[in-house]
C-alpha cells in the first residue's frame, strides 16, 4: 500500500486480486489466507473494513464483494455441517464473519437480498448456534437490525422487522440466549419510519421483556441506563413515554402499574400523578365504520383510502405499545370483509387482503386466522395452484386443525381435483381430526362423483358427531334424493379473472413447502413422487423440508462427516429406530423431547412411555409445548387404553400408525420456519 | 521447528529459497521456532485437517487452516492445551497488571454505543454503561489466544498522549494501519490473577509460537532460553534493551473497568522495511539470549 498525495493511503494491491477471482479470494479473507498484507492478522471484518472500507459505493470492488458474498454464503448455506468439533466451529465463526463485513460495510444489495429470504436464511442459521461467538443466527439477526436504515428506501414497509425485534425481547433469556434482548433492542432502533416520527420503540421492546422475565430492579437498570444515556430527554417526556406505555391493556391487565420496572430509576418517582397518555389503541368505531362501509359495497376507491389510514394508525400503535393484537384483529377482519363483499376492483381488494394478511404475520407468525386469509386472497386473486399449495403448507403448520384440513379439501374439489379432495378428507378422518364438517364436505365430494351411497355413509358419521347440523341434514336429504351437489354447497369458486402475483421469495418458500407437504403422502409407494423429491433434493440439497420427507423414506442421509438439522436427525433415528441416537438428539434439540420420548416409548421404552402417559393425561393444555399439545390431542386413544389399565408401552404399540403420524406431523410443524413478510 | 515429514520439510525449504521476504520471513518464523513442543508439532504434521502437498503456499495454507481450527477456536485452544505441552510462561505474581491494545469496530458493531458515546462513559466512569459495553463485546469473542504485554512494560508509551500509535509501534501490531479513518482501539488492563479465575484447566501463560497465529512478517520467534516472547517493533530496535515482553494469555471476559484507556490510531505505520526490522530485531534477540547462532 502506498500513500496518495492527499494523505489516504491508495487502494490495496489484493483488490485487483479479488477483482479477477472474487468468490475464490473472498474465501481465503474469510479464511485468512488472503494475501492482504498488513491486516494479514485482522479478524476478516476488520480486513475487509480496512480493504473496502474507504471506497466509493458505487466502487467496483464494494459491489464485486456484495455479490461475492451472498454468492459465498449460498455456498456455505448448501454445504453441511460437520461433526467434528473444530471444523463446525471455523465453519460457523466464518459464516459470523460473512454477516458481519454485509452488517459493517452496508453491503446493500446482499444485505437486501438476505432480509427478502428471510425464511431460507433463518431455517439455515438457526442451525448454526453453538455459543455466543460462534452464533450465526445471531450475527444474521445483527445484521439485519444494523441495516435496517440504509435499505429504508428499498422495502415498501421499512420497519417491517419490527414485531421480530420485539419477539426476540420477549424470548431472550427463555427460548433464546440472553445476549438477543441486545439484538432486539438495537432492531427496534434502528426502525427507519419509527425513529423518522420520533418513536421509541425500544422502550416497547424494553418493557415486553420486563413483561415476560420479571427482572430484579437490579437487572432492568442494567439494560434500561444503558439505553437511557442515549436518548437524553427531560424526566416530564420520558415518564410520559413510560406511563403512556405501561397504561395499554396488555400491563394494565398484567397489573403492572406505571412507573412499573422504571421505578427503580430515581428520575421516576414512584408515587405519580396520573399523567398525560400520548398514545392509544385506535378506536374501534373506525374499524366498524370501514367494515360497514365494506359490508355496503362501497366502492373500493372510497374505501380504499380509509383501510390505509387505519393500517398506518395500527402500525404506529404497535410500533409504539409493542402490543399487536389489534392489528392482529383488525387486520384480519378487514382482510376477509374486503374479499367476501363488493362487487368491483376484485382484484385490489384480493391484493390488499393479501398484504393484510402478510404482516398479520409478521406480528403472530402462528396465527391460523391470517394464513387462512392468505390463502383465501389468493384464490379471490385468481391463483388456484398457489392458494392450494398454501392451503397445504397451511395444514404442515396446523396439523391438528381440522378446519384447515376441511377448506383444503374444498379448495381442491373446487379445483376439480376430486381424488385428491377424497384423500385429504379421507385421511382427516383416519388421524382422528375430523369433525361434522369433514363429514359433510366427504359426503359432498362423493357425491359430486355419483357415489352416493358412500356419500350417505359419510353424511350419517357427521350427523352421528353434530346430529342438529343443518347443513348435514340437508346434505342427506339431497342425497336421499340423489341430487348432485349444486354449485352454491361449495365454500370456493375459483374465479375467471387473475390478479397478478408479485415476485416474492418468501412467498415462494412457503409454496414450495406446501407442495412438497402435497407429496408427502404419496411417498410411501408413488414412485414419481420419490424421483420427485430425490429432484427436488438434487436442486437444492439443503431444502429443510426434503430433507425431513427424505430421511423418513430412507431417500437422504446426512453426508460423513456431517451433522444433519435436527428435524432430519430425528427422522433418521425414527426410521433407524435408533436409541442411542434419539437419547443424544435429546441433549441437541430440547424442544423435541416429547417427541423423542414418544419414538423411544414406540420402540418400548417404559419409562418414555409413562413421559408420554403422564403428558397425555395433563388437564392444564396451557403447560404444554406446542409439540406436546400435537402429541396429546391426537393420541386420545393411547390415553384411553392407560386410563382402562393398558400398559403404557403396549397402549402406544397398539396405536403404532397413528402414533407415527403424529410423530411426522409434530416433527414437521415445529420445524417449520415463522413468516416473515420482509 | 524441523518438520519430520518430508513433504512439509520440501515446503519450508521452498519458502526459504524465497528472495521475497513476504515469503521468507514466514518461512523463517517456521525454521526458527524453538517453543513448539514435540506433541503439537506431530499434530500439525500428522493430523488430517486439511490436504497437504510439498509447496510453500500448501504449508502455508495448512498453518492457516490450522489455526482456524485449533487455535482462533470456541473451546480451548492448542495454544493452553496441557495435552499437548505448551511453553509455558511463569509462575507469575497474580497481582500484577497485563494489558493488551484491543481494536473496537467489533466490539463497536455489537454494542449500543457509538465510539464517542463509549468514550464519555468512559469519562464519566459510568461502569454500568461501560459493562453494557464489555459484555455485548464479550458475546462476539471466541477463546483464542490473547497477545498481551506486561504493564510495566509500556508504562512509558501509555503515560503518553498518542499512546495508541506508539503501543502499536512497540508491540509490532501492523495490522492496526488505518486507511481513510483513524482506528476505534481500548487499552485493555486486569490482572494475572483475574486470567487465572477465569482459566479453568488449561496453562493460561504462554510463549507466543508460530503456531499461535496466522503466519505473518511481524511475529519473529524468541530463543528458548528467554522465557517470554518478544515483540517485533514497527521502529528501529537500536538496542536487545528495547525488546518488549510478549505473552499470550487464555481469554478473559472484559468488564467495563478493564477499560483502562480509549484513543484512536489515526497515523499510518512507520515506513520502515520489513526486512530491516528483521535483521535488528534477530540481532537484539542474539544478544538477549547470548545465542549468537539463534536465527543464523
Amino acid at each position: 500500500m502506498s500513500t496518495s498525495p492527499n494523505g489516504a493511503l491508495a487502494k490495496h494491491g489484493w483488490l485487483d486480486v479479488f477483482l479477477a477471482e472474487p468468490l475464490s479470494e473472498l474465501t481465503r479473507l474469510l479464511a485468512g489466507r488472503a494475501e492482504v498484507y498488513p491486516y494479514t492478522r485482522a479478524e476478516p471484518v476488520d480486513a475487509a473494513r480496512m480493504l473496502f472500507g474507504d471506497l466509493d459505493p458505487e466502487d467496483p470492488a464494494r459491489t464485486t464483494l456484495s455479490g461475492a458474498i451472498l454468492d459465498w454464503l449460498r455456498k456455505a448455506r448448501s454445504a453441511p455441517l460437520s461433526i467434528n468439533p473444530a471444523v463446525q466451529q471455523n465453519q460457523i465463526r466464518q459464516v459470523v464473519n460473512a454477516f458481519e463485513i454485509v452488517g459493517a460495510l452496508d453491503l446493500l444489495a446482499a444485505a437486501e437480498q438476505l432480509r427478502r429470504e428471510y425464511i431460507r436464511w433463518r431455517t439455515w442459521v438457526d442451525t448454526l448456534v453453538i455459543g455466543p461467538s460462534r452464533d450465526g443466527r445471531a450475527a444474521y439477526l445483527r445484521m439485519l437490525a444494523a441495516t435496517q436504515i440504509p435499505l429504508a428506501q428499498r422495502f415498501a414497509n421499512p420497519d417491517g422487522l419490527m414485531p421480530m425485534w420485539i419477539r426476540l425481547c420477549v424470548e431472550a433469556g427463555a427460548s433464546l440466549p440472553d445476549n438477543y434482548l441486545q439484538i432486539g433492542l438495537v432492531g427496534l432502533r434502528k426502525l427507519p419510519v419509527a425513529l423518522r416520527r420520533g418513536d421509541t420503540p425500544w422502550l416497547a421492546g424494553l418493557s415486553e421483556w420486563a413483561l415476560a422475565h420479571d427482572p430484579s430492579d437490579a437487572d432492568f437498570m442494567r439494560v434500561w441506563r444503558p439505553l437511557k444515556r442515549l436518548y437524553p430527554s427531560s424526566h416530564a417526556v420520558l415518564r410520559k413515554q413510560v406511563y403512556s406505555l405501561l397504561s395499554q391493556a396488555t400491563y394494565r391487565r398484567a397489573n403492572i402499574v406505571p412507573p412499573g420496572w422504571w421505578g427503580a430509576d430515581p428520575d421516576f418517582p414512584k408515587a405519580q400523578g396520573r399523567g398525560t397518555i400520548s398514545f392509544e389503541p385506535p378506536p374501534k368505531e373506525v374499524r366498524e365504520s370501514i367494515l360497514e362501509s365494506i359490508e355496503l359495497e362501497r366502492p373500493f376507491s372510497l374505501i380504499k383510502p380509509r383501510v390505509d389510514q387505519l393500517i398506518e394508525s395500527h402500525r404506529l400503535y404497535a410500533t409504539r405499545s409493542g402490543e399487536s393484537d389489534y392489528l392482529v384483529r383488525t387486520f384480519s377482519n378487514v382482510g376477509y370483509k374486503l374479499i367476501e363483499h363488493g362487487r368491483d376492483a376484485r382484484i385490489e381488494r384480493a391484493q390488499q387482503a393479501q398484504m393484510l394478511a402478510r404482516e398479520t404475520l409478521n406480528h403472530k407468525p402462528f396465527d391460523v386466522i391470517a394464513w387462512s386469509l392468505w390463502r383465501d386472497s389468493l384464490v379471490a386473486l385468481g391463483h388456484y395452484e398457489a392458494a392450494r399449495d398454501l392451503a397445504w403448507e397451511i395444514v404442515r403448520r396446523f396439523p391438528n386443525n381440522s378446519l384447515v384440513r376441511n377448506l383444503l379439501a374444498e379448495l381442491l374439489a373446487a379445483g376439480g381435483e376430486m381424488s385428491k379432495a377424497l384423500r385429504v378428507v379421507g385421511q382427516t378422518v383416519e388421524e382422528g381430526i375430523a369433525d361434522a364438517v369433514t363429514y359433510l364436505v366427504m359426503a359432498r365430494i362423493e357425491a359430486a362423483c355419483t357415489n352416493f351411497e358412500e356419500a350417505k355413509i359419510a353424511a350419517k358419521k357427521g350427523l352421528e358427531l353434530d346430529p342438529m347440523n343443518p347443513a348435514l341434514m340437508a346434505e342427506t336429504e339431497r342425497l336421499n334424493q340423489r341430487k348432485l351437489p349444486g354449485v352454491d354447497v361449495w365454500h370456493y369458486k375459483i374465479p375467471d379473472v387473475k390478479g397478478e402475483l408479485h415476485a416474492d421469495p418468501g412467498q415462494d418458500e412457503v409454496l414450495r413447502n406446501g407442495r412438497l407437504r402435497a407429496l408427502r403422502d404419496q411417498l410411501v409407494s408413488d414412485e414419481d413422487a420419490r424421483s420427485e423429491l430425490h429432484r427436488i433434493l438434487n436442486e437444492d440439497p439443503t431444502f429443510a423440508y426434503a430433507q425431513i420427507l427424505a430421511a423418513r423414506h430412507r431417500l437422504w442421509q446426512a453426508e460423513d462427516e456431517s451433522l444433519p438439522p435436527v428435524a432430519a436427525a430425528f427422522e433418521i433415528a425414527l426410521t433407524e429406530q435408533d436409541r442411542g441416537r434419539l437419547v443424544e438428539l435429546a441433549k441437541r434439540a430440547p424442544r423435541l423431547i416429547a417427541l423423542i420420548h414418544l419414538a423411544r416409548a414406540l420402540f418400548g421404552d417404559e419409562e418414555s412411555a409413562e413421559y408420554i402417559a403422564r403428558l397425555l393425561s395433563e388437564e392444564d393444555e396451557g403447560r404444554l409445548l406446542e409439540g406436546e399439545k400435537i402429541i396429546k390431542f391426537r393420541l386420545a386413544p393411547v390415553l384411553q387404553g392407560v386410563e382402562e389399565g393398558e400398559d403404557p408401552v403396549k397402549a402406544i404399540i397398539a396405536q403404532r400408525m397413528r402414533v407415527l403420524n403424529t410423530l411426522y406431523d409434530a416433527n414437521e410443524a415445529l420445524a417449520a420456519q415463522e413468516f416473515l413478510a420482509a | 521447528m524441523n518438520f519430520n515429514e518430508p513433504d512439509l520439510a520440501a515446503a519450508l525449504a521452498e519458502g526459504l529459497a524465497q528472495t521475497d521476504v513476504s515469503v521468507s520471513a514466514k518461512a523463517q518464523n517456521i525454521a526458527w521456532e524453538e517453543c513448539v513442543s514435540d506433541a503439537r508439532l506431530h499434530f500439525f504434521e500428522t493430523d488430517g485437517f486439511n490436504g497437504r502437498g510439498t509447496s510453500w503456499r500448501e504449508l502455508a495454507d495448512r498453518q492457516s487452516e490450522y489455526i482456524g481450527l485449533y487455535v482462533n477456536s470456541f473451546g480451548m485452544p492448542h495454544t493452553f492445551d496441557p495435552g499437548l505441552d505448551p511453553a509455558r510462561i511463569g509462575p507469575l505474581d497474580e497481582d500484577q497488571w497485563v494489558v493488551r491494545l484491543e481494536r473496537l469496530e467489533r466490539g463497536l458493531d455489537n454494542s449500543i454505543y457509538t465510539f464517542e458515546e463509549l468514550s464519555t462513559a468512559h469519562a464519566e466512569r459510568d461502569l454500568v454503561a461501560l459493562d453494557r459495553f464489555a459484555d455485548d463485546w464479550n458475546a462476539v469473542r471466541d477463546a483464542r489466544p490473547a497477545f498481551s504485554t506486561f504493564l510495566r512494560e509500556v508504562q512509558d508509551e501509555i503515560s503518553r498522549p498518542d499512546w495508541p500509535e506508539l503501543l502499536r509501534d512497540r508491540l509490532g501490531l501492523a495490522q492496526h494501519q488505518p486507511t481513510g479513518k483513524p482506528i476505534p482501539v481500548a487499552l485493555m488492563a486486569y490482572s494475572v490473577r483475574e486470567v487465572l479465575a477465569e482459566a479453568g484447566s488449561g496453562i493460561p501463560f504462554t510463549i507466543p509460537t508460530v503456531l499461535d497465529s496466522v503466519l505473518w512478517e511481524h511475529y519473529f520467534p524468541a530463543p528458548k532460553e528467554i522465557p517470554f516472547g518478544r515483540a517485533m517493533a514497527l521502529t528501529p530496535c537500536e538496542s536487545d534493551e528495547n525488546l518488549v515482553a510478549e505473552i499470550l494469555h487464555s481469554r478473559v471476559s472484559y468488564k467495563g473497568r478493564h477499560i483502562s484507556a480509549l484513543g484512536k490510531i489515526v497515523t499510518p505505520l512507520p515506513a520502515l522495511p520489513v526486512a530491516t526490522l528483521r535483521e535488528q530485531h534477530l540481532l537484539a534477540l542474539q544478544i538477549a539470549s547470548g545465542r549468537d547462532n539463534f536465527g543464523a
